[in-house]
């Protein structure tokens, strides 16, 4: 068997169907043509304008001194070993036994502080028996004699007065405390004890 | 067909003005914490501490009839003689009555070891219980602490602590203004007594004696160590 080519007459096109082509063809050239102007007409220079600043965070901090020269800081306990005198060694009833402390701001700080004293812990079995009084000298030193602003008086040894005691108004600026410790009647011989003082220095307005 | 508001036209305002003033508050609630933010401040703490210790003050004694030294509390005497203060009697005669011959023993004091602090001891107590109470007199005088024998040379010679030689002071009293006698802190320097005690004179004779022939009595004194001011 032989193939033969075979012409299938095509249907003749429709005349309204033809020009509903033409018409979409012309309208998407046109659209083409303007969506490609509008790409053109988008385009443009920028120019970038950058600023910047170096920003650091302030400094702050309080530190004690038991020798009212040589200062560091103690922000854990047990905190700077405060040397009182001979008589915190062999406490009686009534006796008082006297400490000098110094605070300052620390040199670098950026910021005045207000100075409170937040809670004192005391340990032991002497403890119980213990009260202290603090007061603000014009000087380093603390004996029976020193006189000055009382700041606490009689506090139990454990407790959380929350008093505010002083400020701190430049940087290296010091306070001169002292700290005084009574033994109270039902001290027992022989007995021990520790007080952990905590100050809490908090920032307020900014040094120039 | 349209719809008409039938709220007034007030109440539209109110309603407005509450809606403005809700969200002004959510506004302020967003920014409260913020602001709390700009009020913190930077808290720095400082700690210090120091130890306390207790000192130790305690009085010890010792005596012919107990010669160790050790604390000897109220209720728990040293006893001033090991064989008993026996043969006491009035002097003199039944017509001419005197005091008797004393019975003399002694007694030191002093702190406790490791005691913090010095001291003074104080006769402070005295009791006389017992039928020959009434009859008796005593004195104390203070010598350097020793374990010898009390003499009536140590009487003679002794600060009066109780009584002198022409005021015997009665048994179960004490004088009015106590002498103090210092004693060192540790153990150290003791304070050394010498008591002597006798029947009185007034006790005596045919009369005023009769009723304490064979009769005894318990005598006690009691010292009080007081403690130094406690100085640095």
């Amino acid at each position: 068997m032989t193939a033969t080519a075979q012409h299938v007459p095509t249907a003749p096109e429709n005349p309204d169907r033809s020009r509903r082509r033409r018409i979409a063809l012309a309208v998407g050239s046109g659209g083409l043509v303007l969506g490609i102007g509008a790409v053109v007409t988008m385009a443009a220079w920028t120019s970038t304008e950058r600023s910047q600043a170096d920003f650091e965070a302030g400094r702050f901090s309080i530190q004690g001194s038991a020798d009212g020269s040589t200062f560091s800081e103690n922000p854990g306990s047990p905190g700077l070993e405060i040397s009182f005198d001979a008589l915190a060694a062999k406490l009686s009833p009534g006796a008082t036994t006297y400490a000098p402390y110094a605070v300052q701001l620390t040199a670098g700080s950026d910021y005045a502080a207000d100075v409170t004293l937040t809670s004192s812990t005391g340990t032991g079995t002497a403890a119980d028996a213990l009260t202290y009084t603090i007061v603000q000298t014009p000087t380093f030193g603390c004996t029976a004699d020193t006189t000055g602003t009382t700041l606490v008086s009689d506090q139990s040894a454990s407790g959380t007065p929350g008093a505010e005691m002083f400020s701190l108004d430049a940087a290296g600026d010091t306070v001169y405390l002292c700290l005084q410790v009574t033994a109270g009647d039902d001290l027992a011989q022989g007995s021990t004890g520790n007080i952990e003082w905590n100050l809490t220095g908090a920032s307020t307005a900014p040094l120039s | 067909m349209t719809t008409t508001s039938t709220v007034p036209r007030a109440r539209r305002r109110r309603l407005a003005v509450g809606v403005v003033l809700a969200a002004l508050a959510a506004l302020v609630a967003v920014l409260l914490p913020r602001t709390g933010w700009t009020l913190a401040t930077w808290t720095a703490a400082e700690r210090s501490g120091a130890g306390f210790e207790a000192g130790i003050f305690q009085s010890q004694s010792q005596a012919a009839g107990s010669t160790e030294w050790t604390t000897h509390p109220v209720g728990s005497p040293v006893t001033l003689s090991l064989d008993g203060l026996t043969g006491l009697a009035p002097g003199g005669d039944s017509t001419a009555p005197t005091a008797g011959e004393p019975r003399l023993v002694w007694l030191n004091l002093r702190t406790g070891p490791a005691s913090t602090w010095s001291g003074q001891v104080r006769l402070t107590g005295s009791t006389a219980e017992g039928a020959l109470a009434p009859a008796l007199e005593y004195r104390v005088v203070s010598r350097a602490a020793s374990t010898d024998r009390c003499t009536a040379a140590d009487l003679g010679t002794g600060t009066p602590v109780a009584g002198s030689d022409a005021a015997w002071q009665p048994a179960g009293t004490v004088p009015a203004d106590p002498v103090a006698l210092p004693v060192a802190a540790d153990a150290g320097d003791a304070a050394g007594l010498c008591l002597a005690v006798r029947v009185a004179a007034d006790a005596a004779g045919a009369t005023a004696g009769a009723g304490y022939q064979g009769a005894g009595a318990d005598l006690g004194w009691t010292f009080t160590l007081s403690q130094d001011p406690a100085t640095a």
